[in-house]
């Protein structure tokens, strides 16, 4: 049963035990009623997140509550990478050991909804792009551009972690 | 030196530049960093039994479906579901013909008394959902005060014909009620301008419309008393709401 992975995604989008629960349940119970429209040899896991990912969207829009695809502030042309080479910080991994993980956590559910949705689906519950279009009923290029900017904002946010706690080596 | 995507990155442009290969170092550092914090998840205390729980009552209810489908008695009501079924689903013809009142309230009133008899059946609820999608329809549960109280929400199996939700009731004195709704552009523009009332037994079956959307109240109780409850409605575009507070 996908029923942790689930209801981690499900915390992860509505912020709450008690809704993700409620969440998982209604995507089980859709799942049962439904069973008849699952194919046998497809990804059981990548069918129950789409119903997931449903019942979560319908819930959204009767609450008449949808975040901004885009997060306001960051900056689309920031470079880990050249703040990297930039400050001679020599190792990614250094970079990572010193960066907690609860803010890694805390920088992921800043993120706005669809975007927090790829980066969980692609690097936590290891989805393949085709898989989380189809979970999100999006084209394959908005998978890919919802990830690199993603990617982007985690790396903005966490480079302003790795500076506050190796402040000798970044700034 | 132009580079590609890192998906589309080749070995040998790896080999050749440093920013790429600490660019993928460090896209899969951030996924590592990322799948090890976030899988850290707990379950909270009675989740999987309450999940059980849930989905128990779900198999139940579907047993009581295949109960009504395969026994006698079950026939017997499916059967006569069916009937009032097909009745209805000369709805949208019938709305087109403002003499036909008479036998479109006489369907509705068998459709409702065989509809009430048969299993509740939940999963309508998702075809529901579906149809305030493709409608554009009421995207909030009906705010349920005094008076009107509803029960459950059915897309009945005919819905080829394009009805929309039919709302199982109960009217303000607690008896069975249902109220039909349909979309204007599939009753042909045809239905009743004002408010026909008929009565059919103990019940009156009551039709009326507004500029979008046709109605019709199946409730127990003379003429004028079910009337009266959808006064404030007429003419509005939301009598779900309207009807639910009276």
């Amino acid at each position: 049963m996908h029923a942790e992975a689930l209801f981690r995604f499900a915390r992860r989008l509505t912020g709450q035990d008690d809704s993700a629960e409620d969440l998982v349940q209604e995507c089980f119970e859709k799942a049962l009623r439904a069973f008849h429209q699952y194919k046998p040899g497809t990804n059981c896991k990548s069918w129950l997140f789409t119903i997931l990912h449903n019942c979560h969207r319908m819930r959204l829009r009767s609450a008449q509550h949808r975040r901004e695809v885009l997060d306001p502030g960051d900056d689309p042309k920031f470079s880990l990478i050249d703040h990297l080479l930039e400050h001679e910080v020599s190792s990614e991994q250094m970079f990572f050991d010193h960066t907690p993980s609860a803010e890694v956590r805390q920088a992921v559910s800043e993120l706005s909804e669809p975007m927090r949705a790829v980066v969980l689906l692609s690097d936590v519950e290891g989805l393949s792009y085709q898989e989380i279009a189809e979970v999100l009923s999006v084209p394959l290029g908005t998978v890919r551009s919802r990830l690199n900017r993603a990617r982007n904002t985690l790396s903005q946010k966490l480079w302003k972690i790795f500076r506050e706690h190796m402040p000798v080596l970044a700034h | 030196m132009q580079c590609p995507s890192l998906d589309e990155v080749t070995p040998a442009h790896l080999c050749e530049c440093e920013r790429c290969r600490r660019h993928l170092a460090w896209r899969e550092g951030l996924r590592e960093k990322v799948r090890s914090a976030e899988s850290e998840v707990t379950l909270p205390a009675g989740f999987q039994a309450r999940l059980k729980a849930r989905l128990e009552r779900v198999e139940t209810a579907a047993e009581r479906g295949r109960w009504a489908a395969t026994s006698w008695a079950g026939r017997l009501f499916r059967g006569l579901g069916l009937a009032a079924c097909l009745l209805l689903a000369c709805l949208p013809l019938l709305l087109r013909s403002q003499g036909h009142g008479f036998q479109l309230s006489q369907a509705l009133a068998e459709h409702h008394a065989a509809c009430w008899a048969l299993p509740a059946n939940s999963q309508c609820a998702t075809d529901v959902a579906h149809w305030n999608e493709k409608h554009n329809g009421p995207q909030v549960r009906v705010p349920l005060k005094d008076g009107f109280v509803e029960k459950e929400r059915r897309i009945c199996p005919f819905g080829e014909v394009g009805l929309g939700p039919h709302l199982l009731l109960h009217d303000p004195k607690g008896r069975q009620a249902s109220l039909f709704i349909l979309p204007i552009e599939e009753a042909d523009g045809k239905v009743p301008q004002s408010l026909e009332a008929y009565q059919m037994g103990s019940q009156t079956v009551a039709i009326w419309h507004s500029p979008k959307w046709a109605f019709a109240l199946v409730a127990a109780g003379a003429k004028d008393e079910v009337t009266q409850w959808i006064q404030p409605a007429l003419g509005s575009e939301q009598p779900w709401r309207i009807l639910a507070g009276h």
